[in-house]
């Protein structure tokens, strides 16, 4: 087989520089970037960087960009970037999107679906193209509790419109299947570097982590012992490129999961978290922060309801903040991967107790991200 | 040495004055809405209307209870001041010597009750806690043998012109007294739990911490004093609240998986929040209309500024 030439949406989110680098080593990449203000050499930079940083030996020679924005008609392509791409692109992966949870729902069809629809009529021109791969995420398995099969795709209530929104980009995926090579990808919740506990752009589950940190949690809905489906950023992006470049059957959906056995359960996560924060933060040890409990759905909902009725702004953004991902806790799933340990038999990931508390102190010396990592703060807390 | 310590008699006295939230609302003595406190279960508050009848609420409590229970002032070994709301200094003397800061209440309260055996003193600082203390100090000097009677008495009375309200709770002015006896059989406090957490002394900028913090630290304190009584929350044949929130308790209620109906509910509407009384006020009108079988388990549970979370469990 040829040396694939993979066009990548999404290079700089959180999972970008990880696959870059191991799309790279597999054949050359052009990463689709959007016009900003920003200068294009300088993103260029940054991504070169990033990808650089995550591993050194990575053949960036092998990297081209080209500008474009899913958000307009043809994704803004210039007829000759267009030409250039029909003609070399093996391969797509489609990685971009917008995994804000609180988007208004147009918001986030426009930045999921539309966009997807969009890179779609554009590689209809692509005359070589093997495969087509969308990154998604398990929660298009929205409000369904039990076992949750990869080719599964029922319409369901959600508990986001991020959810929903990727349920929908899937749903027009899967009609288009019988003329394009599309494979999904389901991502796990990633946590970060497994390796040096980066985490390149802060998601939901850190925005817990960090209200957690501030004392600000009083409860979380759920059951202690159902497992959270958590990941590395290096092996969900190994996993990912595999899949796209080495393994993919069209048609197929995958669970990129962990495992059984190797995440954490909700109540092992409270523990390690707590556990963190006291051996990471002196400071915050001495606050006597409790573990919050882990509740039933209508205690959660009588606090949010309550939180919401006081009408005491700080506290109801809280709230908000957290309800936005929380209640999924309560929707307890398994999630199958039988085509992802067909495809990749020898894949595996470490079990996230392995790398967590670097995570945590990458967290912690960042400061939620806001702050160079190496930099050591006067006190981690607040 | 084995003598039962317990609680023989207990009253209370709330302001003579009742006042609904709209009446408290139209006197801009409210922070929040009426409609809103009353979803929070709260509808009116007695107030002490006279400046005389704030000074004597404590008093007329205390003397309530001797008179009552037929108790001799003589036989009182110590008399515990305690309340919620820090007390205003005394002013100074009229030639601004300190001496003047030197008016305790519990002295006077001691002379006023003539309970010239007793030794005086007054627990403070705790918010709505400061009756888990009193009633903890009180049996320990009983169980030690270096007291009889023990006489706690309450007392929180609001300035006159303040909002009677704190963080969704609407208060009123009321005193409690509660006399702790040995030998006595019934109400019989058998584990206390205590947290104080130092972190959050600044309520007011750690408000919205203080609220998270609740929770949990709540379900833990209680079921760390069932469990140090040898018991589990489903032993339990009454819980007595504060009056603080009606939903607040409909929630830690759920945390404990405690059945609302074994809880005294409903006195916050009627009596609203008096502060340090409330568990005294509670505990009364519970043993009144739920009348437990004795030595039936009973939970106290109190949350204080400060920040102090306390329960006990009492032997009925």
């Amino acid at each position: 087989m040829t040396a694939s030439t993979v066009l990548l949406t999404g290079a700089t989110g959180t999972l970008g520089p990880a696959l870059l680098s191991h799309l790279l080593h597999a054949g050359s990449v052009v990463a689709l970037l959007r016009p900003r203000e920003e200068s294009a050499r300088r993103r260029r930079d940054a991504v070169l960087a990033a990808v650089q940083r995550v591993d050194p030996g990575a053949p960036v020679g092998r990297l081209g960009f080209v500008a474009g924005d899913l958000a307009v008609p043809g994704a803004g392509l210039g007829p000759d970037d267009l030409r250039r791409l029909a003609r070399d692109v093996t391969h797509v992966l489609h990685l971009a999107g917008d995994s804000r949870f609180s988007l208004p729902l147009p918001e986030a069809r426009r930045n999921n679906v539309h966009t997807t629809l969009e890179l779609l009529r554009v590689v209809e021109s692509f005359d070589r193209l093997r495969a087509f791969g969308f990154v998604s995420t398990l929660y298009v398995a929205g409000t369904r509790t039990g076992d949750i099969r990869e080719q599964d795709l029922a319409d369901t209530t959600f508990v986001n419109t991020y959810e929903r929104a990727k349920f929908e980009a899937e749903r027009a995926l899967r009609a288009r299947r019988t003329d394009l090579p599309i494979s999904v990808f389901r991502v796990a919740t990633l946590l970060g570097s497994a390796r040096t506990g980066e985490v390149r752009k802060p998601t939901a589950i850190h925005q817990a982590l960090r209200l957690y940190h501030r004392g600000l949690v009083p409860m979380i809905p759920g059951d202690p012992v159902q497992p959270l489906e958590l990941l590395d950023v290096e092996h969900a992006a190994e996993a990912v490129a595999r899949l796209l470049v080495e393994r993919s059957d069209a048609g197929s959906t995958y669970h990129v999961t962990a495992g059984p056995g190797e995440t954490f359960s909700l109540g092992e996560l409270i523990e390690e978290t707590h556990r963190g924060f006291g051996d990471l933060d002196p400071a915050w040890k001495e606050r006597g922060i409790e573990p919050p409990p882990v509740v039933r759905a209508r205690t959660y909902a009588l606090f949010e309801r309550t939180v919401e009725e006081s009408r005491d702004d700080a506290m109801v953004a809280v709230v908000r903040t957290m309800s936005t991902f929380l209640p999924q806790l309560i929707y307890p799933k398994r999630f199958a991967r039988i085509n992802m340990e067909a495809a990749l038999p020898d894949w595996r990931p470490p079990p996230v107790r392995e790398y967590f508390q670097r995570v945590l102190a990458y967290c912690l010396r960042s400061r939620w991200g806001r702050a160079p990592a190496g930099v050591e703060p006067a006190s981690l807390s607040r | 040495m084995d003598d039962p310590v317990g609680i023989r008699a207990l009253t209370y006295r709330l302001g003579s004055s009742e006042a609904t939230l709209e009446d408290l609302e139209a006197e801009g003595l409210l922070v929040s809405p009426a409609d809103l406190l009353r979803s929070f279960g709260f509808d009116r508050v007695r107030i002490a209307e006279s400046d005389e009848e704030r000074r004597s609420l404590a008093r007329v409590a205390a003397q309530n209870l001797l008179e009552d229970h037929d108790v001799d002032p003589l036989d009182i070994d110590v008399l515990i001041l305690f309340g919620g709301l820090p007390p205003e200094p005394a002013p100074p003397g009229e030639d601004g010597e300190l001496i003047g800061r030197f008016r305790y209440p519990v002295g006077r309260l001691q002379h006023e009750l003539g309970l010239n055996r007793a030794v005086a003193f007054a627990i403070g600082q705790q918010g709505c806690a400061a009756l888990i203390s009193a009633l903890r100090v009180a049996r320990s000097l009983l169980i030690a043998e270096e007291a009889r009677n023990v006489l706690c008495v309450g007392v929180d009375v609001v300035p006159p012109g303040a909002a009677r309200e704190v963080v969704y709770n609407v208060l009123s002015d009321g005193a409690c007294a509660a006399l702790v006896s040995r030998p006595w059989e019934r109400l019989r406090p058998v584990a206390f739990r205590q947290v104080t957490k130092g972190y959050y002394w600044d309520s007011p900028a750690r408000r919205d911490e203080i609220v998270a913090a609740y929770f949990p630290t709540a379900r833990n304190v209680i079921r760390e004093a069932v469990g140090a009584a040898g018991l589990t929350l489903d032993d339990l044949s009454l819980v007595v609240p504060d009056n603080v929130s009606a939903r607040s308790w409909e929630i830690l209620l759920d945390l404990l998986d405690v059945p609302e109906e074994r809880a005294f509910l409903g006195n916050a509407a009627r009596k609203g929040h008096s502060i340090s009384a409330d568990l005294v006020v509670n505990l009364k009108d519970a043993m009144e209309d739920r009348a437990p079988e004795p030595g039936a388990p009973v939970a106290l549970f109190t949350f204080g500024f400060g920040a102090n979370w306390g329960a006990a469990v009492l032997r009925a």
